[in-house]
């Protein structure tokens, strides 16, 4: 075979299959082959590549706060831990994909906000003895991260919450912080209710109007996690507020087009929310996420025992699935529905929070009939993840319950079956035995 | 009902004559680059996405020409292309063929990726740059230039400002 007709001893690799051969490598492996030669290193930087590298490799990994410090966990061994460890997986901090550096000195008092799109994540640290943001971007696949500074006057301002996303119109990530502006600080009359935008097209802020002036009173209501999903960012606003005017008492759905830059509203299903205004149902415990395609929040139903989750199809509710759960569920979020083996599995992150703590939450799964499993690694919160897949759902559905405890280290990943078969269970890596483990 | 039993009383003849067809399987000509013909069985060639459209489009009655194969990697790819046809293979049986088919020397593998790209047979192309991408995993640069024969037209100090930005991707 050594003897070919060709002159030069080796051949070129062919410059038309120089992308579908490297598309099937490592981020790693790419960045060491970036320095081959200049072609080579066009290819893997252009942006064209990136994207369409995202688009095929995208691993499934939860971003977490481990004591503020961000990190990653692999979606695979978070579900799937390997046998022989007593199904406990402890998590060194972000070594494999390099965390960002605790921001300050040890122990400092400062509260981190997490939120990705596109592999990318957008890290909100806050010190609350300095009254100090920093923004950071993150990219956990080059291991790389850059600071973004803002440059609003911090002392007479004040933000309420953040939002990552990205905009096809302008194909740039967004960074989308809405703030109130004191003219007179402590004095609430002098206020003007802005939004602070960053694109990483241009890597600088911007200051926008509110337009629709949702911002305004809907903000104050501190939404909670932001939920990313087709160019815009979504944010559930809950009811029962002291100091909210009635009309503006329902709970609702507000979300800020990336494109349009302008915020916008939605109520919650009808339905539901009826039952929120008889007491039937508790909108705090709800969160908003994603299932499969689509917007999905999830409604805890204490008296039923079970989760509803109601999915945005076509501009309409409908309730898509119903689980049965446990008690103290607390902001069950879904965030992947994903297809293993043919059966469609859906990861939901719930807290566990002042509404009870991990402890009372694993007596009462023991009651339940259901196989479960849990692991559990050294983290104090997960708000945020990264995500990729979405095949269609089917009738047979393996539901991930992922516990936490926001008050203790440990958290918990739950596996337990709803499907009518059980056989399908043994895709699970794990025991059928579930194992219990006290949180201090 | 009387529609659908009227339905499968002229479904079945109609089948029939499918079927019939279908296992008579024609015969196709192709050319390489080379002039040399080849003599496949339909069903062999239309693994190839660019011959399945041709006969589709009834262009494939006379000899078909493919100028961008040679005969030698025409004979290879026919090869895989016989040993697909039948997806309930032995699966290991499969993978073993595979396994040897694909080693091969760089030039010839070349030659290979090139031929599934234009005949438009995935699972080959698939094979092909996925064993190239093995070759590239885990060397170093300077080793890929020397298998690859890439030059490296980088300055030193160019070079090393792309190192610089990411040193971890250099640790073993």
């Amino acid at each position: 075979m050594a003897a070919t007709a060709k002159p030069q001893p080796q051949p070129h690799v062919p410059e038309d299959m120089l992308e579908e051969i490297l598309l099937r490598l490592s981020v790693k492996s790419l960045l060491r082959l970036s320095c081959v030669c200049k072609v080579w290193h066009a290819l893997i930087t252009s942006p064209k590549f990136k994207k369409k590298l995202l688009s095929q490799n995208c691993m499934n990994m939860v971003v977490s706060t481990n004591h503020c410090v961000p990190q990653i966990l692999d979606y695979e061994a978070l579900l799937y831990p390997p046998q022989n460890n007593n199904h406990e997986v402890v998590y060194d901090e972000g070594s494999e994909f390099g965390a960002i550096p605790l921001r300050g000195a040890n122990n400092e008092d400062f509260s981190t906000k997490l939120s990705s799109c596109n592999g990318l994540v957008c890290v909100e640290f806050f010190h609350y003895e300095k009254n100090v943001f920093e923004v950071y971007l993150w990219n956990p696949s080059t291991r790389s991260y850059r600071n973004i500074s803002t440059s609003r006057p911090r002392t007479a301002s004040k933000t309420h919450f953040f939002g990552f996303g990205y905009d096809y119109s302008t194909d740039a990530c967004k960074i989308l912080r809405p703030y109130t502006f004191y003219q007179r600080w402590s004095d609430f009359n002098s206020t003007t209710d802005l939004i602070e935008i960053f694109s990483l097209k241009t890597f600088t802020w911007r200051t926008i109007q509110d337009k629709n002036n949702i911002c305004t009173y809907k903000f104050r209501l501190k939404p909670y996690n932001n939920t990313y999903l087709n160019g815009a960012i979504y944010w559930t606003v809950k009811s029962h507020k002291p100091g909210i005017v009635e009309s503006h008492n329902k709970p609702s759905i507000i979300y800020f087009d990336l494109a349009e830059e302008i915020f916008h509203e939605f109520p919650w299903p009808e339905a539901a929310a009826k039952r929120i205004a008889n007491y039937q149902l508790s909108d705090h415990l709800s969160e908003l996420g994603i299932f499969g395609e689509h917007l999905c929040l999830s409604l805890p139903n204490h008296s039923n025992l079970c989760v509803e989750l109601w999915v945005m199809k076509e501009s309409c509710w409908t309730i898509s699935l119903t689980i049965s759960y446990f008690k103290n569920i607390f902001r069950p979020r879904p965030i992947l529905l994903s297809n293993r083996n043919n059966i469609d599995e859906l990861l939901i992150l719930t807290g566990l929070g002042q509404y009870g703590d991990c402890g009372a939450a694993l007596s009462s799964l023991q009651t339940q009939t259901q196989t479960r499993s849990f692991i559990s690694a050294a983290l104090s919160s997960l708000r945020s993840f990264i995500s990729e897949a979405s095949p269609s759902p089917s009738p047979k559905l393996h539901l991930h319950l992922h516990l936490q405890s926001f008050t203790s280290i440990s958290i918990s990943i739950y596996i337990f079956s709803i499907s009518d078969s059980p056989s399908a269970l043994s895709s699970l890596k794990s025991e059928a035995s579930p194992r219990c483990r006290s949180v201090g | 009902a009387i529609q659908s039993s009227r339905f499968s009383c002229v479904g079945f003849p109609l089948a029939y004559i499918f079927l019939a067809c279908k296992k008579k399987s024609m015969a196709l000509k192709l050319k390489s680059s080379d002039n040399k013909i080849f003599e496949v069985e339909e069903l062999v060639a239309v693994q190839s996405e660019t011959i399945k459209s041709l006969v589709e489009d009834g262009c494939a009655n006379n000899v078909i020409p493919l100028p961008n194969v040679d005969s030698k990697t025409l004979e290879l790819v026919l090869d895989w292309c016989k040993n697909h046809v039948d997806v309930k293979l032995d699966e290991e049986k499969l993978k073993e063929y595979e396994d040897k088919f694909i080693e091969v020397d760089l030039a010839v593998l070349y030659d290979l990726l090139m031929a599934a790209n234009y005949l438009n047979i995935k699972d080959l192309l698939n094979r092909a740059s996925q064993k190239v991408a093995d070759m590239l995993k885990g060397k170093k640069p300077e080793q890929i230039r020397e298998t690859f024969n890439i030059v490296n037209d980088f300055s030193p100090e160019e070079e090393e400002e792309i190192r610089k930005e990411n040193l971890w991707a250099f640790e073993e």
